[in-house]
């Protein structure tokens, strides 16, 4: 395999230009990328402003995306009037898109994504926003076993939880467990706008494999970074991380450190043993080693140069690996990852630019999660076991 | 975009043929979600009451056409559902499954990696299973499990497919427990109910009929979740004569495992179903014992099957693939997960008095001879050279030596752990294992000084 051309230019200016010309592109009706992705434009859009949060100030990024008012010469609506016209009233999710006045259907992964959009956007108290149906959309996903379904039809995966969790954190009604360990287990979330967090919070543990520390998407199944990100960011959100260390076989820096032999050569991260470097895991798994304070268990500097590698020095945009074609999945995972380790306010440093954080929990700029008031669970860098350096703490029991 | 190559990508789309035919497909494909978006909602709130409805055969059929094209989009299948089940519901006719088995295997074999076409599949046979024919269920069970190893042989880690391997045979298993007599009786009381969703019997959840097998609390952790939504309570399943079947059922999923292992030593996915195995293999493997045993003699007999199995798979399995490929780190990691496994547990000692000893001794007589072959492994790789044509190794290998270092210093703390010999020695050596990896593999450096502190502590 031919080497890539290390390059340490980091391409500001192009990587804004993708991602603001993204939106024209895909709307096209000749775009056969746009009419393929049809479908999850709401998570496209997510990714986009997300990405360019990174890069510019929230005015810019409001006027260059259209954002809340519609652009110059544009005769598209704004972002925000658009994510309302995919609201499904009689479900009260959001759909992934809409075509000609009609919400496609509710699902729990464009709920958070349009969650998302309207926290960038500090539109979550929008009057169109009817927060209780969005709330009770969620609880009502929550199912006999803790588990949540992604909608109505039933598909279970830890990938749901999470956006259930971070929804709720949105709308300001995550549940969170008592100080005093009276949480109750028999709290129906049936005719209730809230969910059973001590159940919720045990089905995530049941999809934890002993030997890697990782989890899977339901019980049984094989550890994945990606779904590791979804356990451990909802464990986070609902100040539940002690409980990592509850088996004695596997404590959190078991965890930690198979995520830190996902490292390739190449230095990028794969997703499990013995697959390709992807430059999505920089965010699946750095924001998991930044939740746990274990970021220092990688090799980073290799890492921003495998992520600077996977740019398009002509068109701009990432990657999931060199040479190949970007796209806004991958542009906004690079960016976050090039966030997360620092690389991001190093250059920032040089090109005389202040670039704004990522958060590892929330998948939001750091100034928003502030802004709306979102708190979590991380675990300070520094100290031995996990529960002194968790900085919240709570003594809920599995 | 995974695995499209940027320079192949753009002279497509300066080719203007290639792009025209691709935006040709575009506005075919918009064009045609219009019209399913439109045609449904006409189909769910008429109009007025003259105008013709429009057919959910036609519908089902666009569906179709465009999932075969694009079989991502959830909507679309979710479309398609609701016509089934509205066929369903005004034709009073039974559920044929066939139909959807072939249209998401056309679109697994376009993009086997797509959540929304497996879990059509999932969806279609939990539905089978509830609301339709009774004969031939455990034939089109069988039949997945063929689909999924053809699936399996064309990518070995595609972790959709292993999930839905388990799915199915936790169908199977709950089938082999129920018998006839059992399934008819939820399949009357189902077809009454309007709902979409199978019953829990069929929701792809080992718990219920892993009680079969046994009732120790162990199992609990090694039970497959559910993996399909279900709305109505678990029936309690006894019945003794399912037992061999079920049996049979496990045997064969941990001989798939072991043929999976012998074809690629890399195959984690397999490890990783292995390990989920293990425990429900044992579980089997005593179920023959004499019941008049008393309970120390059964947690005995448990516990010494138990590192009979563990030797068993170091030394038919697990030997074999580290010298065969000693830094691959995928049987490292089933390593880890067999050194911790067949490790006595502390509560077992008041329960068994001096026979505990004989366990630990035991135990301990496998870790000595997992260190002597580990260290007779590093020899041989110090010997072919620590350098390798790097260009010639695969990105996701380590450096090499590193995981046989690894698994020294795991099976020496293991031994230090049990406190039953003077630790000097081994703490030595397992410093020296560290000592080695911080010069060779410097990346990960933080995580070998944290082990190198927990030996002086």
């Amino acid at each position: 395999m031919a080497t890539p051309n290390n390059t340490n230019t980091f391409h500001d200016d192009l990587h804004a230009t993708y991602i603001t010309s993204l939106g024209d592109k895909l709307d096209s009706p000749t775009s056969y990328e746009g009419a393929v992705t049809e479908h999850l434009r709401m998570s496209g859009v997510y990714w986009s402003l997300a990405a360019l949060s990174l890069l510019r100030s929230p005015n810019e990024v409001d006027t260059s995306m259209g954002l809340t008012k519609p652009r110059a010469h544009d005769e598209r609506s704004s972002i925000v009037d658009w994510v309302f016209t995919c609201w499904d009233p009689k479900s009260g999710g959001f759909g992934g898109n809409c075509s000609g006045e009609c919400a496609h259907d509710a699902h729990l992964l464009y709920t958070l994504s349009a969650l998302q959009i309207l926290a960038m956007a500090d539109c979550l108290e929008d009057e169109r926003l009817d927060k209780e149906a969005v709330v009770k959309f969620v609880c009502g996903l929550q199912n006999e076993d803790g588990s949540f379904s992604g909608d109505k039809w039933g598909e279970i995966d830890t990938r749901f939880t999470y956006c259930a969790f971070s929804c709720l954190a949105l709308l300001g009604k995550m549940p969170l467990p008592n100080w005093d360990n009276t949480y109750s287990t028999n709290n129906s979330h049936a005719s209730d706008n809230t969910i059973d967090l001590h159940k919720a919070v045990k089905y995530i543990i049941s999809c934890r494999n002993s030997f890697d520390g990782g989890f899977g998407a339901v019980p049984g199944a094989e550890s994945h970074a990606g779904q590791v990100f979804c356990c451990i960011g909802a464990l986070s959100i609902s100040h539940s991380l002690h409980l990592l260390n509850d088996n004695p076989k596997s404590d959190a820096d078991v965890l930690s450190w198979w995520l830190a032999e996902r490292q390739c050569d190449s230095g990028g991260l794969n997703g499990r043993p013995e697959k390709q470097a992807d430059v999505c895991y920089s965010w699946w798994i750095l924001s998991v080693l930044s939740i746990l304070g274990r970021v220092n268990w990688i090799d980073t500097s290799k890492l921003g140069q495998f992520i600077l590698n996977c740019q398009d020095e002509d068109d701009g945009g990432i990657a999931d690996r060199p040479y190949d074609m970007p796209d806004v999945y991958h542009t906004f995972f690079g960016l976050s990852g090039l966030s997360l380790i620092g690389h991001l306010d190093e250059i920032g440093d040089k090109n005389g630019r202040t670039y704004r954080h990522i958060d590892p929990v929330f998948a939001l700029p750091s100034d928003v999660v502030r802004r709306v008031g979102l708190n979590a669970q991380v675990a300070r860098p520094s100290g031995d076991e996990l529960e002194s350096r968790l900085s919240m703490h709570s003594v809920l029991q599995v | 975009m995974h695995g499209q190559k940027r320079s192949e990508y753009k002279s497509r789309l300066l080719n203007p043929e290639a792009a025209s035919k691709l935006a040709t497909k575009a506005q075919q494909w918009n064009a045609l979600s219009h019209e399913l978006l439109s045609q449904r909602k006409r189909l769910i709130t008429p109009l007025n009451a003259d105008a013709k409805p429009p057919s959910p055969k036609m519908l089902l059929t666009l569906t179709e056409k465009m999932l075969t094209v694009n079989p991502d989009p959830s909507h679309l299948w979710n479309i398609r559902r609701e016509m089934l089940l509205h066929l369903l519901e005004k034709e009073s006719s039974q559920f044929d499954v066939q139909p959807e088995l072939s249209l998401t295997a056309h679109c697994l074999q376009r993009n086997p990696k797509a959540y929304s076409s497996w879990f059509h599949r999932k969806w279609s046979i939990a539905y089978m299973l509830s609301r339709g024919k009774t004969e031939n269920q455990s034939n089109v069970l069988q039949s997945e499990l063929d689909l999924c190893a053809q699936f399996l042989m064309l990518d070995e880690r595609n972790f959709h497919c292993w999930n839905y391997r388990r799915f199915v045979v936790a169908l199977l298993g709950s089938m082999a427990a129920k018998e006839s007599a059992e399934i008819n009786e939820i399949v009357t009381n189902n077809t009454a109910a309007a709902a979409n969703l199978p019953s829990e019997s069929y929701s792809g959840d080992w718990s219920s009929w892993m009680d079969l097998l046994s009732e120790d609390s162990t199992s609990k952790e090694i039970l497959m979740g559910a993996q399909i939504v279900s709305d109505s309570t678990p029936k309690n399943l006894t019945s003794s004569l399912s037992k061999e079947k079920l049996n049979e059922l496990i045997v064969s999923e941990w001989n798939f495992t072991s043929s999976k292992i012998q074809d690629n030593f890399s195959n984690g996915s397999a490890f990783h179903y292995r390990s989920k195995l293990i425990s429900i293999v044992l579980e089997a493997r005593l179920a023959s014992d004499d019941e008049t045993l008393d309970n120390a003699a059964r947690l005995l007999r448990k516990q010494e099957k138990i590192l009979s199995m563990a030797r068993e798979e170091w030394e038919e399995i697990l030997l074999n693939a580290i010298f065969t490929e000693p830094d691959d780190q995928t049987p490292w990691w089933y390593h880890r997960f067999i050194v911790a496994w067949a490790k006595p547990s502390l509560d077992l000692r008041d329960e068994l008095g001096d026979s505990y000893n004989e366990l630990v001794e035991d135990y301990e007589s496998l870790l000595y001879e997992m260190a002597d072959s580990l260290r007779e492994l590093l020899e041989v790789e110090k010997e072919n050279g620590l350098e390798g044509d790097a260009a010639e190794r695969d990105e996701s290998k380590g450096v090499k030596c590193k995981w046989a270092y690894l698994g020294l210093h795991l099976v020496l703390f293991s031994l230090f752990k049990l406190q039953r010999v003077d630790a000097t020695e081994l703490l030595c050596e397992a410093q020296e294992c560290l000592d080695a990896l911080i010069a060779i593999d410097p990346c990960r450096s933080e995580r070998y000084k944290m082990l190198a502190a927990e030996l002086s502590a």
